[in-house]
């Protein structure tokens, strides 16, 4: 009887792995969410800017990673700015141009922050880790126009700005950005944080470690402890219920297909081995 | 002149070059590394050979990740897969995602097939660049061609799970190598046989030994033991408090 | 030819090679300003390669248009859509409304839904792949399912779960990340040595 877990249809897994995820989105539970040591210290650090600081901000996501990352910019990028932060917005993923556009909305719109004196958002540059070391080194040489095509000589807030050492922090959403922390260790009082996908914690597990990072959020549940943390509840927070149920599906497979295999197992005819 | 912020990773940098030509020549006057079989070479050449029988094409991907050196020991393993697929008249489909490995690509399998006198096997519709749906059109080659080798070495990132499990379904037999830490444990779940970060450079030495190639990874190695010795020795310091060779290695 | 195809691609890569690592250890103004601009040059050429790849696509999908293959339906959606792309990218730019709305409606959820198929593979894979055939795989799952009781209800139904979860991943995962990390690191080093001076000539077709 059991054996026959060994050749169950996924469809039927697939099918409850749906019901799960989507059923809290439309009834949410209300799980508990408890907040994790290093989103902690994240939120600490940002929490030290004060009004003025510079800051970059890294839009290095596709929409395939939006869902994870976008929370993540949300919760972390609103929090700089209502430290006063000023903040330079940059993306060195083809598909990150278009969240910078909606996060600068964001801001203009909620933190009344005014493009070209507290914000600027910069153009797509190609070559990842050439880039970032342009803008480890020469980051007014890498950018000549903003995202919306502007001079940048006609902001203020470029102006001002001689190189990456001008900035305090660099908020970096993107997928195990380990060519990004390579370039950026290299300007001297930068702090970096980094807000990563679930999937890639484990390769930025060291890099925090040895606190090459000031900061590391990881996956939607980070993000959704950070939302709790800023008080301003968002999409991640929405979905934790859902993967919290999902993480149960995930485990009881997991259970399904091991006794199932060795049901299977003892009751295969036994072979006896040459020799 | 000489940047002093530097100057621990120089002398490291140095001392691999200098341990470099030092094992080269001592290759090439004769004397003779032992290189650890790798069994995912082997499963490699079992799974062309089980492609062959089973009259069905092996699949490649390099994976979604930027260029970098994982493409480069890729291209290693890619001429060595050519090379048996030439040999066997066996169907090799790649997918690609960065344009720029496209033209290389091509021509590390023409060649293969020149030197084994197949060009008219030899078929370029099957290198295939996606761009940014490379891993829904990967899904849809190996299901579409039901492959019968499904190998994954690069720079891989979530990709990778989705090239295991549809490979799966057709009993492929799956080699995956790549030096990003996240994606090791779905290859390892998943694939057949796997490199695991310095393996995929180290294979090229094993296929085509030259004092170059057995030179690197004995560097490699070398360095790597000073590299321990030095964290075994580090964290004994710091332990009683001394952090010289700490804020050294910081350098 | 022979010079172009090989010689030519040795010599550019010793030399951007040399000049780059060399600016990094020696503060040399004039290596520096040189340096920048090649950085500068690697992101025309970056560039300058999605154009090859539109090249690839087109040839690709219409190669299967002309020999009628099955799936040239798809072939002449994909290059209609990027037509589609091109022609209102150059007339209206990134910032055009007809284009966000391309972006917004169609492009992202297509990428999102995607990218939403390892939802289904991760299931799959839970029952099928990660079985408990050996001691290392034992050990693989047991800390999979360690990581996974750290959220929601299992947190507060196990309140000291996230503790061991944190334990499991600040030591023994952070350890073996360190190790494969330091040996791949050393080993990228070697491979680009290996490139920069000319002995490692996989990428031009293989040889020595």
């Amino acid at each position: 009887m059991l054996e026959k877990l060994n050749n169950l249809d996924t469809r039927i897994l697939y099918l409850i792995m749906v019901c799960l995820a989507t059923f809290p989105l439309m009834r949410p539970i209300g799980l508990p969410l408890p907040i994790t040591e290093q989103v902690k210290l994240c939120y600490e650090a940002i929490d030290q800017l004060r009004p003025g600081d510079l800051v970059f901000i890294g839009v290095d996501f596709e929409p395939s990673s939006a869902p994870e990352a976008w929370p993540q910019l949300l919760a972390m990028g609103r929090h700089a700015a209502s430290k006063g932060a000023r903040i330079v917005m940059l993306s060195m993923f083809p598909g990150g141009f278009r969240y910078e556009q909606q996060f600068e909305d964001i801001l203009k719109a909620q933190y009344d922050m005014q493009y070209g004196v507290t914000l600027l958002s910069l153009p797509y540059s190609a070559g990842l880790e050439a880039a970032y070391q342009s803008v480890a080194q020469n980051l007014k040489g890498l950018y000549t126009v903003d995202l919306h095509g502007t001079p940048l000589n006609q902001f203020p807030l470029w102006n001002e700005i001689q190189g990456a050492q001008d900035f305090t922090m660099y908020i970096q959403i993107a997928d195990a950005p380990v060519a990004w922390l390579r370039q950026l260790t290299q300007v001297p009082g930068l702090k970096l944080i980094n807000g990563t996908l679930a999937s890639a914690a484990s390769t930025m597990a060291p890099l925090w470690q040895s606190r090459q990072l000031s900061g590391l959020i990881i996956g939607m549940s980070g993000a959704a402890e950070y939302e709790v943390l800023v008080r301003l509840p968002g999409p991640a927070a929405a979905a934790m219920d859902g993967q919290s149920l999902g993480h149960a599906m995930i485990i009881l497979c997991i259970i399904l297909g091991n006794v199932g295999y060795y049901a299977a197992m003892r009751k295969a005819p036994k072979t006896r081995s040459a020799g | 002149m000489f940047n002093q912020r530097v100057i621990f990773q120089f002398c490291v940098l140095a001392a691999f070059i200098a341990t470099f030509y030092y094992t080269g020549e001592r290759f090439r006057r004769g004397f003779k590394f032992g290189i650890r079989p790798l069994d995912a070479l082997a499963k490699m050449e079992e799974a062309v050979g089980r492609a062959t029988e089973m009259g069905k094409p092996i699949h490649w991907s390099y994976g979604a990740g930027a260029l970098d050196a994982q493409h480069f020991a890729a291209f290693t393993l890619l001429e060595y897969a050519a090379r048996l697929c030439a040999k066997y008249d066996t169907r090799m489909i790649v997918s690609i995602q960065l344009p720029e490995v496209v033209p290389m690509t091509e021509e590390i399998i023409r060649k293969a097939y020149q030197e084994a006198d197949k060009m008219d096997s030899f078929r370029p519709e099957d290198i295939r660049f996606w761009g940014g749906s490379h891993n829904p059109a990967m899904i849809g080659t190996i299901s579409r061609e039901q492959v019968a080798a499904n190998f994954m070495i690069g720079n891989l990132f979530h990709e990778s799970i989705l090239g295991i499990e549809a490979a799966a379904r057709y009993n492929a037999i799956q080699v995956g190598g790549t030096t990003n830490t996240h994606q090791l444990p779905f290859l390892a779940a998943g694939c057949d046989s796997m490199f695991i970060g310095a393996e995929m450079f180290a294979a090229s030495a094993h296929l085509q030994p030259n004092p170059t190639r057995v030179g690197s990874v004995c560097a490699e190695d070398w360095v790597t033991r000073v590299m321990v010795a030095a964290m075994v020795v580090g964290t004994i310091l710091v332990t009683a408090g001394n952090k010289v060779l700490a804020d050294l290695m910081r350098k | 030819m022979v010079f172009v195809r090989t010689r030519l691609p040795l010599i550019v890569t010793f030399v951007a090679g040399f000049i780059i690592i060399a600016q990094y250890y020696f503060n040399i103004p004039a290596w520096k300003a040189l340096s920048a601009d090649l950085l500068r040059f690697n992101v025309v050429l970056a560039a300058f390669a999605l154009a090859l790849g539109i090249g690839g696509i087109v040839r690709l999908h219409s190669g299967r248009i002309r020999r009628r293959a099955p799936e040239a339906p798809y072939s002449m959606l994909c290059l209609v859509t990027l037509a589609l792309f091109l022609v209102v990218g150059f007339a209206q730019t990134t910032r055009g409304t007809t284009y966000r709305w391309l972006w917004d409606y169609i492009l992202l959820p297509v990428q999102a839904t995607s990218y939403a198929t390892t939802f289904f593979f991760i299931t799959s894979a839970a029952y099928r792949a990660f079985r408990v055939k050996n001691s290392y795989a034992a050990v693989l799952m047991a800390s999979a399912v360690i990581m996974m009781l750290r959220v929601g209800i299992f947190a507060s139904a196990m309140p000291w779960m996230p503790n061991i979860s944190a334990w499991v991943w600040d030591i023994p995962n952070t350890a073996g990340m360190r190790a494969v990390t330091i040996g791949g690191a050393l080993s990228l080093v070697g491979n680009a040595f290996r490139v920069i001076i000319g002995l490692e000539r996989g990428h031009l077709g293989g040889g020595e």
